[in-house]
């Protein structure tokens, strides 16, 4: 893979073999020369000179003399060589670290692109919230990238040049008309477009160890106002001096001892790059000393322009959660939500108010004192005319305004990005994710996430009213793909979507209750001996366990309900009428089926399994709902589209793979009979919705797990409620799951399932037989196949065979 | 790789005649070519893709023309012939198996074609 073949990169290990091997120099100087330093005493002071023979004397005390000087001449040949070593090794380490890779830059990880196409369904709301949280402003003038205005229905947008994984593509102003709620028309300069895709979102990064994060800039890319801005404030005679400048540290000495405090810091931006770069935090006179030394080497080496392009993507300017926002081109994005080059006069001057401290001039949590320094430096930047006094009063009287911290590029998606970053090692290692700057293209769709992060914390707040006593205790997880490609449109891991913690969508195992009954349908189906007209009996059912052990479901109402059509023993999602027809069936069919259905867990076949007494994660109950919504095909569920290099060369591209593992006829009819418990059973509540949906409730024994499975045309959601402890709630699979799937699908439009392609309507009378077309009896879907199959005349009445049914059934009970 | 190359030449052949199937616009004559191969969708970002898919196909880039079609794919999930140009882009790239698997998928979706896909899937069989 090309992953396991690129180039380890220079990352901060040098710092630490820096510092280890340092010791080194020092340890030989002190067994070495305090060694021989004490014997040139000791040797002086046994010779007495006599006062008889003085001649003997002078000649006796000359030797010592010269023998002291020689050694005290070796012991500074000595070091100097040392020091010499020193500085080579130095000098080694400084040109390593800067001529190869400076930066471990962690992976780039975007959400999928905005397809704009004729046809789309978009409603104006979204389009609107995904300008937004790409940073997009409304603006009179669309006239540079990244604004954008809107009139009626037509949308104008410049949108930003972006490297795409299937190539770079520049920016262009584009038109987007949309009318009800689809797009009517897409077009730029050169006409009608046949499609136009909007720049992903970042959505977040894989990073090193430290959580470093960096975009780096070119320093022509760097506006030349901000450079001289950096300078002025930070080091006046940077282009004079030779990386350290005595006349700085004099006067921060002078002032600091006037304040009688630290004010005021002697180090020039050389040294300031040496102290971050090579350097660890370590006040010490021996460390100043090393950064002084290293950065006359680094002076030495290279010119000034790298230096500053160095320090411009090194300096630390900010932390989001567990992100340091290093360099000015990450700040820029990170702070004002754009590009370095579009900054204007008050935003640099923030910028470079921040390297004093980025914490304490941070704009958003201490607007004042950030205010006060970038008006600071605006007044020198005045003085020392890098902008007229009109502009920089025109620039401090513009309030502090920085670009919402809750927008999509200012956010992570912990539960998304861990899933993605465990699918990505299956092809990658991690080192080279976190340093080579990969850049990672989801399939993250950042209005579904939305959509289904507002819809749990709502219904979970309204959940908490209803029963107080479950005040923030209530836990969910959501999963929503798309219906043909098994793409990761959303993944909600937890309540608290920012929270980088237990992603109960992978890894809660819980109960999943009703949810797994349609296996136990799929296998009656497959039997040959059912359709959705056969009368199952809800009766009382006992079967003994291996062990001498009763199982004796109960219906959720606690009543059984005779004999009744298989359909809606499964609308009505009847424990007592599955039980038996699984065990009629046999349990090692339904097992099979769970597993073809790609459940991967070992399933045993105990009878209880038939209402759901396995646990598994919303993740692996995606998995099986994915392959009935696509009409059989056992696709991986995946997180990433593409992977490019830093420099946007493709190494991987993840397009659709699978495997039809059922027939479509056979998934059009499971899914007929998931339609009924839409349109007329335990999620009709979902009627408000564009018809046909299909899905199944699933409440856990004691109402500890309320799920929901459902999809339409377009979308597979599989939401999952419950409570860490695995307590008893108050709420069903219907009033815990379904609602915030409905929101959801409210949210982000609902497209009704296609007619079924396979099927045929046969009219089965209340016995379960098939009639002759036209009769009036109660209407059931069919494979075209049955048809073919023996019927009766809508006037010949109801034959015996209901009552045979039942006595054959109630032969195996 | 021969076993591919024979693969991809039957594949090739194959979506000639079912895009000579698929469309009846009069201007096409009999004189099938590769460019009436995109008349597997009617849908203009689709046949952009398509073409941008050739061109990568044409210039040995499969992973590539692999991204345009998936691309397609999402504009209509449920044309085999998205699916069927995914196929011959996997086989070019020597997995046959995925092939074979893209090919089930686009048959599901084949109505009409029933018999041409059902033929496409007995020729790989047969040289798997």
């Amino acid at each position: 893979m090309p992953g396991k073949s690129t180039q380890k990169p220079a990352n901060k290990k040098p710092v630490r073999k820096n510092t280890a091997s340092q010791k080194e120099p020092s340890k030989k100087s002190s067994t070495g020369a305090p060694k021989g330093a004490s014997k040139v005493p000791s040797k002086m002071s046994s010779k007495k000179p006599s006062d008889q023979n003085s001649r003997a004397k002078q000649a006796e005390s000359g030797k010592p003399k010269r023998q002291w000087k020689g050694k005290l001449l070796a012991l500074l040949i000595l070091l100097l060589t040392l020091f010499a070593a020193w500085m080579v090794y130095l000098d080694a380490e400084v040109r390593k670290a800067f001529d190869g890779k400076k930066w471990a830059l962690p992976a780039k990880v975007y959400a999928r692109p905005l397809a704009l196409y004729p046809g789309r369904l978009l409603s104006p709301e979204q389009l609107q919230a995904e300008l937004q949280w790409a940073d997009y402003r409304a603006s009179g003038q669309v006239d540079r990238p990244g604004t954008y205005k809107r009139a009626g229905d037509t949308w104008q947008i410049y949108r930003r040049g972006f490297p795409f994984w299937d190539g770079p593509e520049a920016s262009r102003v584009i038109k987007v008309t949309i009318s009800s709620g689809r797009i009517a028309r897409v077009s730029d300069a050169d006409g009608t477009q046949a499609l136009i895709r909007l720049e992903p979102q970042y959505i977040g990064g894989i990073f090193p160890v430290h959580n470093e994060d960096r975009e780096l800039v070119r320093l022509e890319d760097v506006p030349p106002v901000l450079v001289a801005a950096l300078i002025i404030t930070e080091d006046k005679r940077f282009f004079e001096h030779w990386g350290i400048s005595p006349t700085g540290i004099a006067r921060a000495m002078v002032a600091n001892m006037q304040a009688g405090r630290m004010v005021q810091g002697g180090s020039t931006l050389t040294q300031q790059l040496v102290k971050n770069f090579f350097l660890t935090n370590e006040r010490s006179l021996s460390r100043k000393v090393q950064e002084a030394f290293m950065s006359l080497l680094l002076e030495l080496h290279y010119d000034k322009e790298e230096i500053l392009e160095a320090y411009i993507n090194e300096v630390y300017l900010g932390q989001a959660g567990r992100r340091g926002i290093h360099g000015f081109g990450l700040a820029s994005r990170f702070y004002f939500g754009k590009p370095l080059r579009e900054l204007d006069h008050a935003e640099i001057a923030t910028l470079v108010g921040l390297v004093k401290g980025a914490s304490f001039y941070n704009p958003r949590r201490n607007p004042q004192r950030s205010k006060e320094r970038r008006d600071l430096i605006l007044r020198l930047m005045a003085d020392s005319k890098i902008i007229s006094e009109a502009d920089s009063l025109r620039a401090m009287r513009s309030p502090l305004l920085t670009a919402s911290p809750r927008r999509a590029g200012q956010r992570e998606y912990p539960a998304f990005l861990e899933l993605a970053k465990q699918q990505l090692q299956q092809d990658y290692r991690l080192q080279d994710l976190q340093s080579e700057g990969l850049r990672i293209f989801t399939t993250l769709d950042p209005w579904v996430q939305n959509a289904v992060e507002q819809a749990a914390d709502s219904h979970l707040s309204r959940l908490e009213n209803r029963a107080p006593s479950l005040k923030n205790k209530l836990e969910t997880a959501a999963v929503v793909t798309s219906v043909d490609g098994g793409e990761i449109r959303a993944l909600l891991g937890a309540r608290d979507a920012s929270f980088f913690g237990f992603n109960r969508a992978l890894n809660a195992k819980r109960a999943v209750g009703s949810l797994a009954k349609p296996a136990v349908y799929l296998a009656a189906l497959r039997s040959g001996n059912y359709h959705w007209g056969t009368l199952v009996d809800d009766a009382p059912v006992t079967v003994e366990g291996q062990d001498g052990s009763l199982w004796q479901p109960q219906n959720y109402d606690k009543t059984s309900h005779g004999l009744l059509p298989m359909q809606e023993t499964l609308q009505r999602s009847l424990n007592q009428a599955t039980a038996r027809l699984g065990m009629t069936v046999g349990l090692n069919n339904v097992v099979d089926e769970l597993t073809r259905l790609g459940i991967r867990d070992d399933i045993p076949p105990y009878p209880s399994l038939l209402l759901g007494a396995m646990s598994l994660s919303p993740l692996e109950m995606t998995q099986m709902y994915q392959t009935i919504a696509s009409e059989g095909f056992l696709m991986p569920l995946r997180t990433i589209d593409a992977v490019t290099t830093a420099d946007g060369d493709m190494l991987s591209s993840y397009a659709i793979r699978g495997q039809q593992v059922y027939d479509p006829v056979t998934m059009e009819w499971l899914t007929a009979g998931l339609k009924a418990v839409v349109r007329d059973g335990t999620a009709r509540r979902l009627n408000s919705l564009p018809q046909p949906l299909a899905g199944k409730t699933g409440t856990s024994d004691d109402q500890r797990d309320a799920w929901y499975a459902g999809f339409d045309n377009r979308h597979l959601g599989v939401i999952w409620v419950g409570m860490d402890d695995n307590a008893a709630m108050p709420f069903t699979g219907s009033s815990g799951a379904l609602p915030i799937w409905q929101e959801t699908f409210r949210r982000i439009g609902t497209e009704p399932l296609a007619p079924p392609r396979n099927l045929v309507q046969i009219p089965v009378n209340e016995q379960g037989q098939l009639m002759d077309e036209g009769c009036s009896a109660t209407v059931y879907e069919f494979p075209v196949a049955w048809q073919e199959k023996d019927r009766i005349s809508c006037e010949s009445g109801v034959k015996s065979l209901g009552r045979e049914i039942r006595s054959w059934l109630d032969r195996l009970f | 790789m021969a076993r591919s190359t024979v693969l991809t030449t039957t594949l090739v052949g194959m979506a000639l005649i079912l895009g000579g199937c698929a469309t009846n616009s009069p201007d096409q004559g009999d004189n099938i070519n590769y460019g009436e191969f995109r008349q597997g969708s009617e849908h203009p970002a689709v046949l952009m893709l398509f073409g941008q898919a050739d061109d990568a196909m044409q210039a040995g880039n499969w992973s590539a023309a692999l991204t345009y079609l998936d691309q397609a794919r999402r504009i209509e999930p449920r044309n085999p012939y998205v699916l069927y140009r995914q196929a011959k882009a996997v086989l070019s790239a020597g997995d046959s198996t995925r092939a074979k698997q893209l090919l089930e998928r686009a048959r599901v979706f084949a109505n009409e074609d029933d018999d041409m896909l059902n033929y496409l899937l007995y020729e790989l069989e047969f040289q798997l």
